[in-house]
């Protein structure tokens, strides 16, 4: 098994300062180990790939990893995204978002990337929270839950990000949590593999801010939470709604043809050059 | 002589102190109870001869601050890793 | 003799020209939405890049728009955006970004009546300071400004040639009387214009420094997917691009991205004087007023008052040398502007007292016409 620390540092900026800035026990560490295997799998020279990111925990995760990576503003990953995939169509690009980072204000940008079928994979973390501006409750928080801006509890309900992916279009839907590690592995493989907007919803605890608020006990027991409250696609298909009602679901949720946009406006480039009729 | 093949098979454990920030995730999640932590919160190899080389503390760690040699002792190991390496399935690009 | 260069001869609206200038430049990216009066940019632009194997997306929104050319840009595309002051607005952070993450990039703003929605189809002048200062932070910026059919043009290749030299995001302020106008307009084929692209890296991966400090304060630039492996990020960084807090590298960080801009003031200040060497009044005055301007000088001439225009094409940097030079030889400076007086207060501040400084501030909608310039001559000398 040695081979998998080994193989992650072979992709490590070791000009970084290490260990990395996420909290003792943050899910954000073990998705990244998943994250460079299943980007090992893809085959892709390191010079190909493009990791995006936006502002947040999740946002601190490119500088560490030896590809072409980009830092960008708040909920606007997406948008310079599919600015570098549509004007050099053979990067391979790959988005890390928090969930603020993506529903919250990059909430437009999700719904219409998927819409556009931008060919790229979208990893969204999601711990309920804004985590590094010091817990506040975020579009995924659930209700009645504590933040620091809901002290009295939560009275919005929350988005399920897989679900707005499916709706807005997405060609490839997968979720998983930071407890099932192997799984991440094989949903991000199969969302690189993927021609299309995949995305990847990865469950994750924030036990410093929302799980302290709310006393969910340490990073541990969050992720105990998360093993506990997770039901397979397959398990949950025999399962009645009143089962359920307080789980959520893990593995592929949609796995669909679309064309790619590149694809489609390598068209349009026909049809104005009059090289091809519609 | 099952003895002697059993000591032989421990997998061998290496925790990067450095790196390692006391989490607990991987001393809580060894399957085998292979792991304790020590006064510091620090994990370290309790039961030595327990480990399964799972590898779930090492795919867990959310530090790559814990990994687990193979089955066999280190130097066995090390052909097999190479012996497999260029078969490691790296897929074409796009495939 | 110059051989006989083939050339076209166009009746064009200055965003027609605009879009010529960005094709002639090397423009192969486009990311804009629908506003008044930009929204000729990006429908002549949905035509013909993708004739030229380039690529125009029309985003979600404005903010969408720019992140979209910032990506492109980083990944090797000489790209641009279009839009209005409402939509310049929204793009503002994103801006600051292309400023310090040193992003080349074109953005049009085809002002209009404000402030909010204000009067989209009719004209103002009322973006000038938020184009200064319109994102957050101390930054320099590159703003151009045409006033003829033909320096729509002309401007549009120096704003991408001054964005791939400098590494910056250059502006391009027509107000909506420019960009919708029709003059003729002579193109020639293939006159030799400068068309500048980015520096490239010439050192090995392992050397590559992307922020590196030099004595000119450009850095090469390497484009994704080039093998340089490098970290472009919003926060402050180090010269390798990582994140620092440390006062000894923000602090050369910061006065580098001036330095880049106020080393090339020379090159980057366009402007033109017409008889103000002997000028007791000019005028100074930019976009459409900078024509009115030229006929109240005539008229003026003509009842024999000494009048002189300075035509600013450069906003900002603020062309402080030239504007100090009319303040000198002037008896009276007249800055005409469809706002309340943001291109005058410049000028005051620069003013040593030699001349008397006036304005016209027109916010109505409507243009400055040359009576209204030449009435207020009569009334101020």
């Amino acid at each position: 098994m040695a081979e998998i620390t080994r193989l992650i540092h072979e992709y490590l900026r070791h000009d970084k300062k290490f260990p990395h800035v996420w909290c003792p026990g943050c899910g954000i560490g073990i998705m990244l180990g998943a994250l460079i295997r299943a980007i090992d799998k893809t085959g892709y020279s390191k010079d190909d790939i493009v990791l995006v990111s936006g502002i947040g925990c999740t946002g601190r995760l490119p500088v560490y990893v030896d590809f072409n990576t980009l830092h960008t503003t708040h909920g606007r990953a997406l948008t310079f995204a599919t600015g570098i995939k549509l004007a050099k169509p053979r990067l391979k690009v790959i988005v890390i978002m928090g969930d603020g980072d993506a529903v919250a204000i990059g909430g437009n940008h999700f719904i219409h990337a998927a819409r556009r079928n931008i060919d790229l994979t979208a990893i969204i973390v999601n711990n309920n929270v804004y985590g590094m501006t010091g817990g506040q409750y975020s579009p995924t928080t659930p209700y009645g839950m504590k933040s620091t801006t809901t002290i009295y509890s939560n009275v919005e309900h929350a988005f399920n990000i897989s679900e707005l992916a499916v709706t807005a279009g997405a060609v490839f839907v997968g979720r998983g949590t930071v407890y099932h590690a192997k799984l991440l592995d094989s949903l991000m493989e199969k969302a690189f593999a993927k021609v299309g907007f995949s995305v990847v919803e990865i469950i994750s605890h924030c036990h410093t801010q929302f799980g302290r608020l709310n006393r969910m006990g340490t990073a541990v027991e969050m992720m105990q939470w998360q093993r506990d409250h997770s039901v397979t696609v397959e398990k949950a298909a025999q399962m009645k709604a009143e089962e359920l009602k307080d789980k959520f679901k893990i593995g592929v949720l949609v796995d669909r043809e679309l064309p790619a946009y590149q694809d489609e406006y390598e068209k349009v480039r026909k049809w104005a050059k009059g090289t091809e009729k519609r | 002589m099952a003895e002697a093949q059993k000591k032989k098979e421990i997998p061998h454990i290496d925790i990067y102190k450095a790196w390692c920030k006391a989490c607990g995730i991987c001393v809580a999640f060894c399957p085998t109870e292979t792991l304790a932590r020590d006064e510091g919160g620090y994990p370290y190899v309790k039961y030595p001869e327990k480990c399964i080389n799972c590898g779930w503390c090492e795919i867990r760690c959310p530090d790559f601050a814990i990994t687990v040699e193979g089955k066999k002792n280190g130097k066995k190991v090390r052909d097999q890793f190479e012996k497999e390496g260029p078969e490691k399935g790296t897929a074409a690009p796009g495939q | 003799m110059k051989k006989k260069v083939q050339k076209r001869e166009l009746l064009l609206q200055g965003n027609e020209a605009v879009v010529e200038g960005a094709l002639k430049a090397g423009c192969n990216f486009f990311a804009g939405y629908p506003i008044t009066p930009a929204t000729e940019i990006s429908e002549i632009l949905s035509v013909r890049l993708p004739q030229l194997d380039g690529t125009f997306i029309q985003m979600e929104d404005e903010i969408a728009s720019i992140g979209a050319v910032i990506g492109a840009s980083l990944a090797g595309a000489k790209a641009m955006t279009a839009t209005s002051g409402p939509g310049f607005s929204l793009m503002q952070e994103n801006i600051g970004f292309a400023v310090i993450a040193e992003v080349p990039c074109v953005i049009v703003n085809a002002m209009r009546g404000g402030p909010s929605t204000g009067l989209p189809t009719m004209p103002s002048q009322s973006d000038v300071m938020q184009a200064r200062w319109g994102t957050h932070g101390d930054h320099p910026i590159i703003a151009l400004c045409p006033s003829t059919i033909r320096e729509c043009y002309d401007l549009t290749i120096k704003a991408f040639n001054y964005s791939e030299k400098f590494r910056v995001p250059v502006l391009l302020l027509v107000d909506e009387v420019v960009a919708h106008m029709r003059e003729k307009i002579t193109i020639y084929e293939d006159e030799d214009v400068e068309i500048f692209n980015r520096v490239k890296p010439t050192v090995p991966p392992e050397w590559y420094i992307p922020f590196e400090d030099t004595p000119k304060g450009v850095p090469a630039m390497a484009n994704f997917g080039d093998g340089y492996r490098y970290h472009v990020t919003g926060l402050t960084h180090d010269i390798r691009g990582f994140p620092t807090s440390r006062p000894d590298e923000i602090d050369p960080f910061i006065r580098r991205l001036f330095r880049k801009v106020s080393q090339n003031f020379a090159d980057i200040q366009i402007g033109e004087f017409y008889q103000t060497d002997d000028a007791d009044i000019t005028i100074i005055a930019y976009g459409c007023v900078a024509r009115s301007a030229r006929r109240a000088a005539a008229d003026g001439r003509e009842r024999g008052l000494k009048v002189g225009v300075l035509k600013m094409n450069t906003i900002w940097p603020f062309m402080r040398a030239s504007v100090e030079k009319v303040l000198r030889t002037s008896k009276v400076v007249i800055v005409p502007e469809m706002n309340m007086g943001q291109i005058s207060r410049e000028v005051k501040r620069v003013n040593k007292g030699d001349a008397k400084v006036f304005t016209i501030n027109k916010v109505d909608g409507k243009i400055i016409t040359p009576q209204e310039i030449l009435s207020r001559i009569k009334e101020v000398y």
